[in-house]
């Protein structure tokens, strides 16, 4: 009983096998001939998707750490340049503090000192200088030199006696002028060959200021 | 071109021939695949695989009667389904059940029209729908089976129980009537 029924599940089966279905078949056979040339399956597809999109993330998040990176490296050598500049001047500083103290020591001795050259803004060197002279503890003279004015004005002592007098006749002139004269020309002409003259005398009668009433 | 001849060409080389093979076999052994396996793109995959089998295996075959050539294709792409189940299902995991002699009655199943019968076929899990197809559909005793699955002959016997029990239960759920 159980075999005859078996026997008709497997004959039903196989008559349905026989019906046609719809299926990749021209594509599976494709494959078969050309096997270089086989289709890409959709999940390969979905997969090689995945990894480009991981790998050009991780690639995009290499290329940003590099750049922040050489950055870094830039921003470290300027730094360090400025750190060796700074060194340097310091250095310098210290030398013409020695310098300054021979002096003091041996007053009479004058040296000429070169001035230092002028450094950049970045170095900021002032601040070193502060922090330079500081460890000396010594009085720096400052740097300064007094110039006396070289140029000496003579001035000679003069006297009424030693200018020789003469008399001179003084024709005075009345009424000549010359039309292109300004007013104050004229005003000083009359006052250059003014002659000395006794002041005019004040007239006795004063002027009075009498009171009045308004009359309306 | 009649069969013998088509394998002796293929057994050539010859392109043509193999092309007449491929479309005399492929739809049915492509629902062959089917009942096995139940994604399309799987089942092609897996039909690739075994006709390049076929033709690479054609020229030890040897035509004896009407029919032989298909029976020893669908040997080939039946082994080639079970290999890509074995990748992916243990068979192993399953539990054998050594006190069942009853037979399931599968009368009423057996009357139903073969697409019904395909269809319940594959609503099985994998297990069980292996065996069912290999011993009621492709005719192999649990002892063949067993080898081909690397399970015992017990294993075998069981899965088919359990094979049987579902769909009579799925047949009942649906208002199929049994017994008498």
């Amino acid at each position: 009983m159980e075999h005859d029924d078996d026997k008709k599940v497997r004959e039903k089966v196989r008559v349905t096998e026989s019906t046609p279905v719809t299926w990749n078949k021209s594509g599976v056979w494709n494959a078969i001939s050309f096997p270089q040339a086989r289709q890409v399956d959709f999940r390969s597809v979905i997969w090689y998707a995945a990894a480009s999109v991981i790998l050009a993330a991780g690639l995009t998040f290499y290329s940003l750490m590099q750049i922040e990176r050489e950055k870094l490296q830039l921003l470290v050598g300027r730094t360090e340049l400025a750190i060796e500049e700074a060194r340097l001047q310091v250095s310098q500083v210290s030398h013409a503090v020695v310098e300054v103290t021979a002096e003091q020591v041996c007053p009479e001795e004058k040296t000429v000192r070169p001035t230092p050259k002028r450094r950049r803004a970045l170095d900021k060197p002032s601040d070193v200088i502060q922090v330079a002279s500081t460890p000396t503890e010594k009085p720096v003279v400052p740097d300064v030199v007094t110039v006396n004015d070289p140029v000496i004005v003579p001035v000679e002592a003069t006297s009424e006696q030693s200018v020789p007098a003469h008399e001179a006749t003084i024709k005075p002139i009345i009424g000549s002028m010359a039309p292109t004269q300004t007013a104050r020309q004229h005003r000083l002409q009359l006052k250059i060959f003014q002659q000395d003259e006794e002041p005019a005398t004040k007239s006795s009668t004063p002027v009075v200021f009498l009171a009045g009433t308004n009359k309306q | 071109m009649k069969e013998p001849e088509i394998i002796e060409r293929c057994k050539k080389g010859d392109r043509k021939a193999q092309r007449e093979l491929y479309d005399a076999y492929a739809d049915r052994m492509y629902r062959v695949v089917l009942r096995y396996l139940k994604s399309n793109p799987d089942a092609e995959d897996v039909l690739q695989v075994a006709f390049t089998k076929i033709y690479a295996g054609i020229r030890d075959f040897e035509y004896r009667e009407p029919g032989s050539a298909e029976s020893w294709i669908r040997r080939i792409v039946v082994n080639e389904a079970l290999m890509w189940l074995r990748k992916r299902h243990n068979f192993h995991m399953t539990e054998s059940l050594e006190e069942i002699h009853e037979p399931v009655d599968l009368g009423a199943f057996s009357e139903l029209p073969g697409e019904e019968i395909t269809k319940l076929i594959g609503q099985l899990p994998p297990g069980y729908r292996t065996v069912f197809n290999l011993y009621v559909v492709e005719g192999y005793n649990h002892a063949e089976i067993g080898g081909m699955l690397g399970v015992t002959e017990s294993t075998s016997r069981t899965q088919l129980y359990k094979a049987k029990s579902i769909l009579r239960k799925i047949l009942t759920q649906e208002g199929f009537q049994y017994g008498t």
